[in-house]
């Protein structure tokens, strides 16, 4: 029998929340409106699921680990992370996050330049959306039905081979000196003069150039707003990026990198890495909440040489020590994700399962109460 | 049964003004005296000060704008955990403190999961939340068209489908006129919404939520916060609510004057008359201190005016029908000419105002101060030598441009438990506390008397939540549940279908996720609306 369901999506970070859904007899026969990523998504996931496991084994190897370290990915939703930090507490364990560089990165830019933003519904109808150098694979497929535009025809790509010398110069020549600006650039900075208001719209492609580059990106949108409106939009990498740095900002006033331990909580960004922790031989576990993002040639070895254990809803593409599968939020799991504005959504359970939720998981596994 | 023997108590609701009595408590209630062979649990309460639990009216500790100042503070772990601990945190501090009630100030709508989620966190302490509805399109299109009855619908949709226990208003009018890129507007001047201004959204939504009878009235933040020369217009929004029951927020920052030369200087004098003629208003004052503090606020063209003026980074976010949530970090010092006379500026208007049931100790945390503050600042108001000896060493500007060093009164402890207590309970509604009568909620706080009064109130000797230590010296002993707190005023529910056909073309996902969606705000104890408020 078919059944309709309005649905949030899980896939990417804008969760649009207008899906309707139609399964037969659990199986996705139609999805609208039309989004090749989302439609994929539910496909693949509504799949053939796998049965969960007993988490006893997982309990017995925490309880054996020496020093645990936990790895959150930015696709898991919010109670999800905000378990993955008590469990943390509860095994001292290091707690790092995949997004935790990008949300540094952003984080350290806006404390010496500030940042205005806005959600998707007021950037709407801006006169002008500069992409700058945004990867075209991480724009969200229906971005340009929020943003009101066709983000590939209609807004200004600015990916210069040089971009802080560019950033620099543009805003230089926003103040007034275009003596500073190549002749390439001045039709470019012509347009952005003459938009009333605008959005500058950006991903981690130019955030791993360090705070310093996002923070000259942030100058500029300070610079422009001088006498305009013009707003800043970051493209996370994953779908709630926002939510889980959120979620550990508000559990533990830090956005991942840390150690749990007796006398509270250590933060070190630079230190506390994954890649640098399994490196080095500093923990003896690894518990991945979520798929991570891939691991480099150096991380991987020495990740093989520890026992691993992974919670994910797909079979991964590497070979963990433990694979533990797990419901996913908006499929088979309901959970709170932000979009990538920061506005909070619900995702529903839309079809039963037998695996279990992320959140659950872990929070059976804290075991003991956690001392007030 | 428990009874408390032979401490100085306090019960300013019932002029019991530190007389040595016995106070008996049967589960989570005051009871009346029981027959002399009555078999009880003794606290021996000799030497000690025992007095309701506090309630705190004003506070920030919830929801996206505390995450985002948290942004601002990772790095610095001494500032972050003072100005922005986790809601989990700020619960256990203030219960420390004596505190049982919290109220966070300022919650949106569209945003309204994540602070529900702090507050689910917040155990302990019963709490709630106030919901910012001051530059919401959707209500402002009704009071712009003048259809009271969809303005009253509307507004109580909002209230309800965000979980907040009360309206606040936040510079009504002034976001929505940023966003169209007008200057503040004054106000008598239209935010560009036909004739619509900011004196006709205050003096209706106030009229409106009296009407609805509920609990706690419009709180209000008003407009031109924080600049010299701002209590004229103060003045002028607290005529424009024609004597009608309100709470006007952190008064401290309306209360400027203007020096010859462009500088801040005290208006204190002239508010506190101002306000002593309206005696069904309330207020609380917002003080600053001394030392480390951070702007969360709504209220952007404020916002961005301290960010001229400071040069400081502001962090802010424009929310789809809304007004926006801003932050920027502050640093209040002695030596600076400014912050001498905001600090001076807010213990004269304690100390000039007459009547503590109706102005309470708040420090707008974290804009004024982190609350963490409150006993300094009680020390400074129950001791003259105290807080001249701080105008001593602070910039002459305290001392030449307020009225503080001419002021004698230092408060009595009777007064300090009234502006802390029963004067914030009642005037958010909340009669079943703050108070020491039989049929009370026995939230109480014990404190050993001593000398040094700002460790007194550091570290009460105990707290007790319905009738359960909980704390003891300044530790958490026992865990508590507390009350979530929300109001569900009545509405024309016929109106659903109007008001969410108006709000899907303001926002960018379906309605009926709007807020907290169908999930509403789960174990919540609904405070009812009566005639209080009419």
């Amino acid at each position: 029998m078919k059944k309709e369901t309005r649905a949030a999506c899980p896939f990417c970070n804008l969760h649009c929340a207008d899906l309707r859904l139609t399964f037969d007899g659990g199986r996705l026969v139609g999805f609208s409106p039309a989004c090749s990523l989302g439609e994929a998504g539910y496909r693949s996931a509504t799949g053939r699921l796998p049965a969960a496991r007993d988490p006893g084994v997982m309990r017995t190897w925490l309880e054996e680990s020496r020093q645990p370290m936990i790895l959150l990915s930015g696709e898991v939703d919010c109670e999800t992370a905000a378990a993955a930090v008590r469990l943390a507490k509860c095994y001292s364990a290091f707690l790092v996050c995949d997004e935790e560089q990008t949300g540094l990165t952003l984080g350290l830019a806006m404390q010496s330049a500030g940042c205005l933003t806005g959600t998707l519904g007021d950037l709407r109808g801006q006169a002008l959306v500069v992409l700058c150098g945004v990867c075209p694979s991480h724009i969200p497929p229906r971005l340009d039905e929020f943003i009101g535009r066709d983000l590939v025809k209609d807004c200004l790509h600015l990916d210069p081979a040089n971009p802080l010398d560019t950033l620099r110069r543009l805003r230089l020549a926003i103040r007034g000196n275009s003596d500073v600006l190549p002749p390439q650039l001045a039709p470019v900075a012509a347009r952005i003069a003459a938009a009333p208001s605008g959005v500058l719209v950006f991903d981690q492609n130019w955030m791993t150039a360090g705070p310093l580059f996002a923070a000259e990106l942030l100058l500029w949108l300070e610079d422009l707003n001088q006498q305009r409106r013009w707003y800043a939009l970051y493209l996370p990498p994953a779908p709630n990026s926002i939510g889980v740095v959120e979620t550990l900002l508000a559990e533990t006033g830090y956005p991942g990198s840390l150690r749990f331990n007796s006398g509270g909580i250590d933060f070190a960004p630079r230190l506390w890495q994954a890649g640098r922790i399994l490196e080095q031989g500093e923990a003896d576990l690894c518990l991945l909440v979520g798929q991570p993002r891939p691991f480099s040639k150096n991380t991987l070895p020495a990740l093989r040489k520890i026992r691993t254990i992974l919670l994910s809803p797909e079979r991964p593409a590497w070979r963990p020590s433990l694979w533990q599968p797990a419901a996913r939020a908006g499929v088979d799991a309901s959970g709170l994700v932000q979009r990538l504005d920061g506005t909070p959504v619900n995702l529903q359970a839309l079809i039963s399962s037998r695996r279990p939720a992320m959140k659950d998981l872990l929070s059976e596994l804290v075991g003991k109460e956690v001392q007030v | 049964m428990i009874v408390v023997r032979g401490a100085q108590v306090y019960d300013p609701a019932h002029s019991v003004d530190g007389e040595v009595r016995d106070v008996w408590v049967d589960g989570a209630h005051i009871i009346p005296a029981p027959p002399e062979d009555a078999v009880a649990e003794v606290i021996d309460g000799r030497g000690c000060i025992l007095a309701p639990a506090a309630v705190e009216i004003h506070t920030h500790v919830a929801g996206y704008s505390l995450n985002a100042a948290r942004r601002f503070l990772v790095g610095d772990p001494a500032r972050l955990d003072l100005l922005a601990p986790s809601a989990e945190s700020a619960a256990r501090r203030y219960l420390s403190l004596g505190y049982t009630t919290v109220f966070d100030a300022a919650s949106s709508p569209l945003l309204a999961r994540l602070a529900s989620n702090d507050l689910q966190h917040m155990a302990g302490v019963d709490r709630g939340t106030f919901t910012q509805l001051g530059d919401h399109r959707l209500l402002l299109h009704s009071l712009a068209k003048g259809d009271l009855p969809a303005a009253r619908d509307t507004l109580a949709w909002l209230l309800q489908a965000a979980g907040g226990y009360a309206v606040k208003l936040v510079n009504p009018g002034g976001g929505l006129a940023w966003k169209s890129g007008q200057p503040a507007p004054g106000l008598d001047e239209p935010i560009g919404l036909g004739e619509l201004t900011p004196r006709k959204i205050i003096a209706t939504l106030v009229q409106l939520v009296n009407e609805m009878g509920l609990p706690h009235p419009v709180h209000l933040h008003a407009g031109r916060l924080g600049r010299p020369g701002n209590a004229a217009s103060f003045c002028e929004t607290v005529r424009a609510l024609k004597g009608q029951r309100a709470h006007l927020c952190h008064i401290q920052f309306y209360s400027y004057g203007q020096g010859k030369t462009g500088g801040y200087t005290s208006a204190a004098e002239r508010v506190v008359i101002c306000l002593e003629k309206y005696p069904r208003i309330t207020c609380d004052v917002g003080l600053v201190m001394f030392g480390t503090a951070i702007a969360v606020t709504s209220d952007t063209p404020a916002l961005l005016e301290l960010k001229k003026n400071t040069g400081k980074p502001c962090l802010s976010l424009q929310l789809e029908g809304e007004g926006g949530t801003n932050i920027l970090p502050l640093e209040y010092r002695a030596r600076d000419a400014t912050s001498a006379v905001q600090w001076a500026t807010g213990l004269e208007l304690l100390l000039r105002f007459p009547d503590p049931m109706r102005l309470f100790l708040t420090t707008d945390h974290p804009n004024g101060a982190p609350f963490s503050a409150y006993p300094q600042a009680i020390e400074w108001l129950m001791s003259r030598p105290t807080r001249q000896e701080v105008l001593a060493r602070s910039h002459n500007a305290g001392m030449n441009f307020t009225g503080l060093s001419g002021i004698e009164r230092e408060y009595t402890l009777g007064e300090i438990f009234a502006m802390t207590s029963w004067g914030p309970a009642k005037a958010l509604g909340l009669t079943d506390r703050g108070h020491l009568a039989p049929g009370a909620l026995a939230d109480l706080r014990c404190y050993r008397k001593q000398a040094d009064l700002k460790q007194m109130f550091t570290r009460p000797a105990w707290v007790m939540r319905r009738g359960r230590i909980i704390v003891r010296d300044g530790e958490q002993v026992a865990l508590s549940e507390g009350s979530l707190l929300v109001t569900r005023p009545a509405w024309d529910k016929a109106r659903l279908p109007r008001i969410q056909s108006a709000l899907t073309e303001l926002i960018s996902f379906p309605v009926e996720d709007y807020a907290l969606g169908a999930s509403g705000q789960p174990g919540a104890e609904e405070v009812a609306c009566t005639s209080m408020g009419c």
